[in-house]
């Protein structure tokens, strides 16, 4: 009996074994189908998408039923699958770096330069020459974030800007401020958060968490008052300059009208005291309305500009994804098909999660689902991006270690971005 | 007979040979190779560079100061977690009214989910709304806004505190269990002969339950060097790098910059690291069997 036992164990752990090895090979046998050339006349290609799952609306489904007509079309099958952000991070660049992956590449903003200079996504400059896509159809900042040492490699596909104003018009009356004119430059928004600063309320709230937002807005302040982030040729980094400077100590000026403790916080943090009525203004991507329609539905609140600096312009950056195609997908000339259809005007309005990149159909799309669209418009409009290196992350927590050493008062805002930059510039030569 | 037999033995161990092999073996040699690669993106395909990814990743100073943090993190959350157990573990053996019920409350952090214990904690720590800061108010010292993950000097310590809290209940099953197997014809033999309470503590029951000491310490100790979720929901590692961990900073290193190189090296070190105390602790407890059989 006890001989059956062992046997019957044995089995079940051999099969257990075989069940995986089998099922790992069923996934080798399905992926290299897909990169493997088209066969016969007739037979379908198929393109794998991968994409992003964001927010609540089931994104998947609207993509897929936009694919059919570009399946029809082009006698190809689709296949789209949506990952969650984290999860699209995580996945795809092994999976890329593997010699593997989708054929269509939904990427980050950030990531764009990471590919580019590794080679696993191909630069699009002949496919462009050959076809209706024009750079000037698409917001020039989601176009430039898609370039990488002067050759386009990601088409823009939707785009968020960080940030808007966003401000409490019932506090603005209280404070006896004009509820429909928000604050336009640096120094008038700190003195109306001086005026709304009291009661245990407060004017706004600042933050340097451990999130990229904050360095979104401080690349913003710091090209808005004149500034470059990068110079030309990307080896050097420019944010120690003068305007890079003031945008830090403008960000650090506003711990005067915040609750303390800004370094523990991020910008939902922010958001959050900004719904719950502690503070009066906040500044957020322009998705921040859905936000507030959830958690405030009553405010009475308005959207304004990001301020600017005295004599500056008022300038956002960019969030947002573009599609570019994997350097191992032998189905190239298709994949590009199937940006191009993505990213055309009929199509963006159905399947963006966030703003269509396209700029006519990211008009219609803010007039009919936001407030204050044009206000939204003009933002992204001027919007710029941020620095597209290959090795921005490592840039980027540099960058928010030198926001969070001000921050925490353990170093001025010149001394703080002259030692991030002289880390960066190592960084960016080696 | 006997060859059967041997037969039967290779085939049973076979799979979990097998397993190890490709579950553990082959993916640390594989990191070790990688730890030997410059796989910095910015140039396209890994660079093979030998030992001096180590001495730069050395001389950047970052690895000193994540090792830094990770002993802290280990030895106070691992010290404190036993010692908060033990005493737990002997105040919940004495013999008074809804005992049992204490010993289930008194588990609970250990069984929350690691998540959202973690966040759990973020609210306590809250500069703003949190409920550390309106304890110390309501205790008369003061409103103040002090912010506990966000100040460099202070986030180490609001850390540690959440993590001993979250895993003490482990020691204090532990050690109940083994405080309950000491033989109380001991403790009546030495009140006889006039032995107080803390002798009695040093002499009976420290010693009986060593064996099971040294296995937690030696447990909580590698779980606490590689404790991840808690450091990571509370603070990410921040502020200015103040909190960053082995794990925390691997994490950060692969997934986050997706430079896998020095994320091999930061875990091929770490592990060297923890393999020298588990073969300490290991060889203690061995001797201790050996003195426990003599």
């Amino acid at each position: 009996m006890r001989k059956i036992g062992q046997a019957a164990l044995v089995s079940c752990m051999t099969a257990a074994l075989l069940a995986g090895c089998g099922s790992s090979g069923g996934k080798d046998a399905a992926d290299s189908g897909s990169a493997s050339p088209s066969g016969g006349t007739g037979k379908k290609q198929t393109l794998v998408v991968w994409t992003l799952q964001q927010a609540d609306t089931n994104i998947q489904e609207a993509q897929e039923n936009a694919a059919k007509s570009f399946e029809d079309q082009y006698n190809a099958e689709v296949q789209i699958t949506a990952f969650p952000y984290d999860q699209l991070k995580s996945k795809l660049l092994p999976a890329v770096a593997g010699g593997e992956g989708p054929d269509v590449l939904l990427l980050d903003q950030v990531w764009i330069a990471q590919y580019a200079a590794a080679k696993y996504i191909v630069p699009l400059d002949d496919y462009l020459a050959k076809s209706e896509v024009k750079a000037d159809d698409y917001f020039d900042g989601a176009w430039g974030a898609g370039s990488y040492q002067d050759k386009a490699y990601a088409v823009p596909f939707d785009v968020g800007v960080w940030g808007v104003l966003y401000y409490n018009k019932d506090m603005f009356k209280a404070a006896g401020l004009d509820p429909e004119k928000p604050p336009v430059t640096w120094d008038e928004f700190l003195a109306y958060g001086e005026k709304l600063t009291k009661n245990g309320k407060y004017g706004a709230s600042n933050w340097a968490g451990s999130s990229e937002s904050v360095q979104c807005l401080i690349d913003a302040f710091t090209v808005a008052a004149g500034g470059k982030l990068l110079d030309d040729s990307g080896k050097k980094i420019l944010i120690n300059e003068e305007p890079g400077v003031r945008a830090l100590q403008f960000w650090s000026d506003m711990s005067k009208i915040s609750p303390p403790g800004s370094v523990g916080k991020n910008e939902e943090d922010a958001m959050t005291l900004f719904t719950s009525g502690q503070t009066a203004m906040t500044m957020y991507g322009e998705w921040g309305q859905d936000t507030i329609k959830t958690r405030a539905p009553n405010m009475n609140y308005g959207v304004g500009n990001l301020p600017k600096p005295e004599g500056g312009q008022s300038i956002g950056t960019f969030g947002g994804f573009n599609l570019a195609i994997n350097a191992n997908s032998s189905h190239k000339e298709l994949a590009w098909d199937f940006i191009q259809y993505s990213t055309n005007y009929e199509n963006q309005k159905k399947i963006t999660m966030l703003t269509p990149a396209n700029k006519k159909a990211a008009k219609e799309y803010l007039d009919e689902k936001r407030q204050y669209p044009d206000v939204i418009y003009q933002q992204l409009t001027t919007a710029t991006y941020r620095p597209n290196v290959a090795n921005y992350p490592a840039i980027a927590d540099l960058q928010l270690q030198a926001t969070q050493k001000v921050m925490t008062g353990d170093k001025s805002p010149k001394d703080a971005l002259q030692e991030a930059a002289d880390k960066i510039n190592e960084l960016l030569n080696k | 007979m006997k060859t059967r037999s041997t037969w039967l033995g290779y085939l049973l161990v076979g799979p979990s040979v097998l397993l190890l092999a490709v579950l553990l073996f082959i993916p640390l040699l594989y990191s070790l190779q990688i730890s030997l690669q410059d796989t910095d993106l910015s140039h396209g395909a890994p660079k093979w560079i030998g030992l001096s990814g180590y001495v730069d990743s050395w001389k950047s100073g970052e690895l000193w100061k994540v090792g830094k943090h990770s002993i802290v993190w280990t030895v106070c959350v691992a010290f404190f977690q036993v010692v908060v157990g033990l005493a737990a573990a002997l105040m919940l053996n004495r013999k008074f009214p809804l005992r049992w019920l204490v010993r289930v409350l008194v588990l609970l952090p250990w069984v929350l989910p690691g998540v959202i214990a973690a966040l759990t904690w973020r609210l306590v720590y809250d500069s703003q709304f949190g409920f550390l800061n309106s304890l110390i108010a309501k205790l008369g010292f003061g409103q103040h806004a002090t912010d506990w993950l966000g100040t460099p000097g202070l986030a180490m310590f609001s850390v540690v505190l959440a993590a001993i809290w979250k895993g003490y209940p482990f020691a204090m099953l532990m050690l109940l269990a083994a405080l309950q197997s000491v033989p109380q014809d001991q403790y009546e033999a030495a009140r006889i002969d006039g032995a107080d309470g803390w002798r009695q503590f040093v002499h009976i029951t420290l010693p009986s339950i060593s064996g099971v000491l040294k296995t937690v310490v030696l447990l909580v100790s590698i779980w606490t060097f590689n404790y991840f979720e808690m450091i990571y929901v509370l603070t990410g590692g921040g502020p200015i790098r103040s909190t960053h961990i082995a794990p925390t900073y691997i994490y950060e290193l692969s997934f986050g910059h997706f430079n896998f190189g020095e994320a091999s090296r930061v875990s091929v070190v770490s592990f060297l690291f923890i393999f020298l105390i588990s073969l300490v602790l290991i060889r203690q407890m061995h001797k201790n069997e050996r003195n426990g059989g003599a």
